[in-house]
């Protein structure tokens, strides 16, 4: 166990190294993601309900926009000179590889969340650093990067996977987009917990099933 | 050590790749596969590494069945393909640091250093392998893929991409993993390159193993009319 923990704290030691220096994942992300927010800016006159009710929806599709680009560069330094293999033939056990590569999405997209939230806020005049929301947001992102790094380890790939990645993603992450929504904008506007619990028990179990479905069939997929 | 491959079979879809592959392979021993272009050699192997799995057959060590695709056989072995496996952004030795990691060798940054040393690089050891040009990236290989002191040395075409001094270096490490008792499977379209530590070739045809030419202390010019005989008028003719 020991082992394996040194190497998850190895592989994601590298890719944060590596982001560091090639700022690839984070340039893609955060451009995409503040230009998003600044033409929804202009393309909506909101009045102050309709801005509660409103933000945690258009936060999400920033995000996850934002998060897809995010994915289909996490593989590119294992494609590039082919480490991929190299990697499969050093770890120990092949779901480190996944776990390692999926904490490191998850930290990326709460790097964006962490500057998208203030761009938001300033340019819709809205506080948006409420716990119950910025909670709401990180359950969304991990149920994302563990769907998301297990499509994007298939389709890294594959010749076509700018296309294909959102095309599979987004279908499997319908749960997580209703329930990121729906909980956030109970939140927003101030309604009573129990209406919005069972959305956050959506995210919190699906992230749950998600992650562990990825680390049973990553061998799988990596090996086939 | 001893390794079998018993009856190794692999196809894409329709195409059939490699068709039962027996393989004999003992410590101490250098084998150099040759094929032509599509021979099947680059999927015998990544099948042989465990990086792909077989349809059919299976590996068998001191005699004893053990599962290619295990993550005890991978990491007893090391392959050096076409692609270099290298980080760009990474330093050369932040590569070998990484790798000795997962490898659990935990080798000091002072040993580390002397690796690099040992295939010429240890000038360019905080450059970051973006830098470096093909051969330098070429010896940055060799030295990752021989850290961990791999029981199986892999090979496809590792003279490719190498000057003079970087395939004499090559040659004297492969040669040093003979004398530690670790074994080699390589292939080559240069086997002239490394006959000094080869002890036999081996052809593969369209996913055949066809024959096996040991060494045997010959010199070249007595291998290769063996290697490459004068094709027959008919077999021109076709």
């Amino acid at each position: 166990m020991k082992n394996w923990l040194n190497t998850l704290r190895t592989l994601i030691w590298k890719d944060l190294l590596q982001e560091w220096r090639s700022k690839d994942m984070l340039t893609a992300m955060l451009a995409f993601a503040i230009l998003s927010i600044f033409i929804f800016n202009y393309a909506m006159e909101l009045d102050p309900r309709q801005r509660a009710e409103l933000a945690p929806g258009i936060l999400w599709v920033v995000i996850t926009f934002s998060g897809t680009l995010g994915l289909n560069r996490s593989f590119v330094a294992e494609q590039e000179q082919g480490s991929f293999d190299a990697l499969v033939m050093a770890v120990p056990g092949l779901g480190s590889i996944w776990l390692a590569k999926q904490i490191s999405n998850f930290l990326m997209m709460m790097i964006l969340i962490l500057i998208v939230l203030p761009v938001y806020s300033l340019l819709y005049n809205q506080n948006l650093f409420i716990p119950g929301l910025m909670m709401t947001l990180t359950l969304g992102a991990w149920s994302f990067s563990a769907a998301g790094t297990l499509l994007a380890s298939m389709t890294a790939q594959t010749r076509m996977r700018d296309l294909l990645l959102p095309v599979l993603l987004f279908p499997i992450l319908m749960p997580v987009n209703m329930a990121v929504v729906k909980a956030g904008t109970g939140i927003m506007t101030g309604a009573a917990v129990a209406s919005y619990q069972v959305w956050l028990t959506v995210l919190l179990v699906y992230g749950i099933i998600m992650s562990t479905i990825s680390l049973m069939v990553f061998d799988y997929v990596i090996l086939e | 050590m001893r390794i079998e491959l018993r009856g190794l079979s692999k196809s894409y879809g329709r195409l059939a790749v490699l068709k039962s592959c027996d393989l004999e392979l003992q410590s101490g021993q250098l084998l150099c596969l040759l094929g032509s272009n599509g021979a099947g050699k680059t999927t015998l192997l990544r099948v042989v590494s465990g990086l792909l799995s077989a349809d059919q057959g299976g590996l068998f060590v001191d005699g004893k069945e053990t599962s290619l695709n295990s993550a005890q056989w991978r990491r007893q072995c090391a392959f050096v393909a076409h692609k270099t496996y290298l980080y760009q952004d990474l330093t050369g030795l932040e590569n070998l640091s990484f790798f000795s990691h997962l490898y659990q060798c935990d080798f000091t940054q002072e040993e580390l250093r002397r690796r690099l040393g040992d295939v010429g690089l240890a000038r360019a050891a905080d450059k970051q392998v973006r830098a470096y040009s093909r051969g330098m990236q070429q010896r940055l290989t060799i030295a990752r893929a021989l850290l961990p002191e791999p029981a199986v040395v892999i090979l496809d075409e590792p003279f490719t991409g190498l000057d003079k001094d970087a395939s004499a270096l090559l040659v004297r490490m492969l040669a040093g993993v003979k004398e530690r008792g670790g074994m080699v499977l390589m292939t080559s379209h240069d086997p002239q390159a490394a006959i000094s530590v080869t002890d036999a070739f081996v052809r593969l045809s369209r996913g055949t193993l066809t024959d096996v030419l040991p060494v045997r202390g010959r010199v070249w010019a007595e291998l290769e009319p063996l290697l490459y005989p004068e094709p027959t008028p008919k077999a021109q003719a076709a």
